[in-house]
């Protein structure tokens, strides 16, 4: 028999390993895996999961509009058996169980890593050629020395800041890691959840640290600390020019450390300052909503969920996600297993370590409230056709909008 | 009648039919009323979407029939190379979509883009971010839209140019008409049936484009480049809400329905005439 298994493009590595493992161990079990796009995990796939024919393992981001409309109709299996067998419930971190987890507290997904993003990666030789120095705790202080850093960098002729402006996740990374730099911890906890209508909200999209955040990101592109043409341009021509070393700074994640590390760049990695005059030590956004789920129509259930139960163990979490530098998810793995991870990747979990990485805004609230409503609110932001009152206005009305249902 | 039943009657009952719902996209539907149409109708992004989708659709019909009417009348003309234009202007017409739409993106970019190194080589500013501005962003996506449509209007064109008698031309000669005479006179008035439904159909097509929109600029930055397909696409798959899309995509078409109708009485009372 051949069982579907759904992986993000970004994942290719890690199922490849995935596929070979699980066929090596389940003789008489193929395993055929489709790959589908960042677009397609967030919007057309619903139809694919909730169709007909769809894969025996599909990729649910729980962050995604697919997720929350397949749990309406009862497109997905409980996963409890998989939960308890795997004892997911103390492998993952209470906030994580908590979170994956839908309203009526059964498991419908299993997430599998750990993201880290809005990781500004910057090549080491062209900050010597500029005369750039990095600070030791990778964090710069504050938008004058941003802006510092971004003329010395357009002096010798590079891009400053590489950032993927027209894709719609985009200015999300950047608000993720602002966010909790103007919030107060119960602020933040309140933008966290305040998009279920049983939470009352304690702080609005038009309250100072939404709008402080916004007003940053317009003060950034008023200073031209982003390439030209960054609106334009998505994440792999992003990612491509700052591999070819005609930018500075790239803004990615955990994720792209493979490929860079793979493309020869001397390379390492810091953070964007916080809001203006925020004292809160910048932290690591991260990201735990790559889930995977059975489709209730699944040819193959009793299958998809020994595929989840193997890819939940121990083992592949080392070889399958860590072997390629995705994060592993489970508290039983520890740093010193991951003998693979890059030493970039490392310094960033070191870092989480020391500073903590909370879970960020938009990975947190639901996609069409977070994600994609707040990048095209930005978009237009910054290419002049919104204010940073009406984008607060139009998330605090969005806000409403969902709680309404 | 079954197949116009099943590919015209079956998905417009079913669009109609969304577009009266709050659908998430999966499950049954239930009519609520025409509150879709109301709040689309009291949207100003629809207007703006609707405007942007006109004057692209009409844009790039006219830029695609006049640059393939003159590309024809060269090769009819038999011009030097003729036969080889006649392959090369038709190519861009068979490459995939969604990979013109790519490599274009790339091409536009500021520096790296195949676009601004020619402009470099001209001596001209090679930094234009053509793609990243509001007031711009349409320029591309225009002229990438006729380029890839002109090489289908072409041998429409050119194949009702070649059936004109050679006679006719050679009784305009003997007369004393010159070429450009002879093209405005003759070729032009015996071509209208052929331009006016290759006018309509790219009328029809390019308001119906998303595949070059979404993968130029998603139709972006912000909604400068939002036509109504990606406006349906946005609000149906991406924010969900497929009976507002469905709504969109019904007054969308029977816009295009009018449009088409009114194109297509006007030339052909013109024709009879």
């Amino acid at each position: 028999m051949t069982l579907t298994v759904q992986a993000a493009s970004i994942q290719a590595a890690t199922f490849a390993v995935l596929k070979e493992a699980f066929e090596a161990a389940n003789p008489g079990i193929s395993v055929k895996i489709q790959t589908i796009s960042d677009d397609q995990k967030q919007t057309t796939n619903l139809q694919v999961v909730t169709g007909s024919n769809p894969p025996d393992v599909a990729f649910v981001p729980t962050n995604s509009n697919v997720y929350t409309s397949a749990l309406e109709v009862d497109g997905l299996l409980p996963l409890t058996d998989v939960w308890e067998n795997q004892k997911l419930d103390s492998r993952y971190d209470a906030s994580t169980a908590a979170a994956t987890k839908a309203a009526d507290g059964i498991p419908y997904v299993v997430t599998t890593d750990n993201l880290l993003y809005n990781v500004a990666f910057y090549n080491k030789d062209l900050f010597e050629q500029a005369d750039i120095t990095v600070p030791e705790n990778r964090r710069i202080p504050d938008n004058e020395t941003l802006y510092e850093i971004a003329d010395k960098l357009k002096a010798i002729g590079v891009a400053p800041v590489n950032f993927s402006g027209k894709d719609i996740f985009a200015a999300g990374w950047l608000i993720d890691g602002l966010l909790p730099t103007a919030a107060t911890p119960s602020e933040m906890e309140n933008y966290l959840t305040s998009y279920n209508p049983g939470i009352e909200v304690t702080v609005e999209y038009t309250d100072q640290p939404f709008v402080q955040t916004i007003e940053q990101l317009a003060e950034w592109a008023e200073h031209g600390v982003f390439q030209d043409g960054f609106l334009g341009q998505d994440l792999a021509t992003a990612l491509a020019q700052f591999q070819q070393g005609q930018a500075g700074i790239f803004i990615g994640a955990s994720a792209h450390v493979a490929s860079l590390t793979e493309s020869g760049l001397s390379y390492d990695w810091l953070l964007l300052p916080p809001v203006e005059g925020s004292t809160t030590t910048v932290t690591l956004p991260s990201y735990q909503g790559d889930s995977w789920a059975v489709p209730a129509k699944a040819d193959h259930p009793d299958e998809a969920k020994l595929f989840l139960e193997f890819m939940m163990s121990d083992e592949m979490q080392v070889e399958a996600f860590g072997g390629n530098d995705i994060l592993p998810i489970v508290n039983t793995v520890s740093l010193d297993q991951l003998t693979e991870l890059d030493p970039v990747t490392r310094s960033l979990v070191e870092d989480t370590v020391a500073n903590g990485a909370p879970i960020g805004w938009t990975s947190a609230v639901p996609g069409a409230f977070g994600q994609t409503h707040i990048g095209g609110q930005v978009q237009a932001l910054w290419s002049g056709q919104a204010s940073v009152s009406s984008v607060a206005e139009a998330q605090q009305a969005e806000l409403l909008k969902v709680r309404e249902g | 009648m079954a197949l116009v039943g099943l590919f015209f009657v079956v998905p417009i009952v079913q669009a109609v039919t969304v577009s009266l719902s709050g659908w998430p996209g999966v499950g049954p539907v239930e009519i609520e009323g025409l509150g879709n149409y109301a709040a689309v109708l009291a949207s100003p992004e629809f207007y703006h979407s609707l405007l942007r989708t006109v004057v692209f659709a009409v844009v790039v019909a006219f830029g695609i029939v006049s640059i393939a009417t003159l590309l024809a009348a060269a090769v009819s003309r038999r011009v030097r190379g003729a036969r080889i234009y006649r392959v090369i202007w038709f190519i861009p017409g068979i490459a995939p979509a969604a990979a013109v739409a790519v490599y274009w993106n790339t091409a536009f970019q500021p520096e790296i883009g195949t676009v601004n190194a020619i402009a470099g080589l001209l001596g001209l500013n090679t930094n234009s971010a053509l793609l990243a501005s509001p007031s711009t962003a349409l320029y591309p996506v225009i002229l990438v839209s006729i380029w890839s449509g002109v090489g289908f209007a072409f041998i429409l064109i050119l194949g009702g140019m070649e059936q004109i008698p050679v006679s006719v031309y050679e009784a305009a000669s003997i007369d004393g008409a010159s070429p450009a005479r002879q093209f405005f006179s003759l070729t032009l008035p015996l071509l209208r049936p052929i331009l006016s439904i290759t006018a309509t159909l790219n009328l029809i097509w390019a308001f119906n484009n998303f595949t070059t929109v979404w993968g130029m600029t998603n139709g972006g930055p912000g909604l400068a480049t939002t036509t109504l397909p990606v406006l349906v696409y946005r609000t149906a798959f991406i924010d969900g809400q497929f009976g507002e899309g469905s709504a969109i995509a019904v007054i969308a078409g029977a816009i295009l329905l009018v449009l088409g109708f009114v194109s297509l009485r006007i030339t052909q009372s013109r024709g009879v005439s």
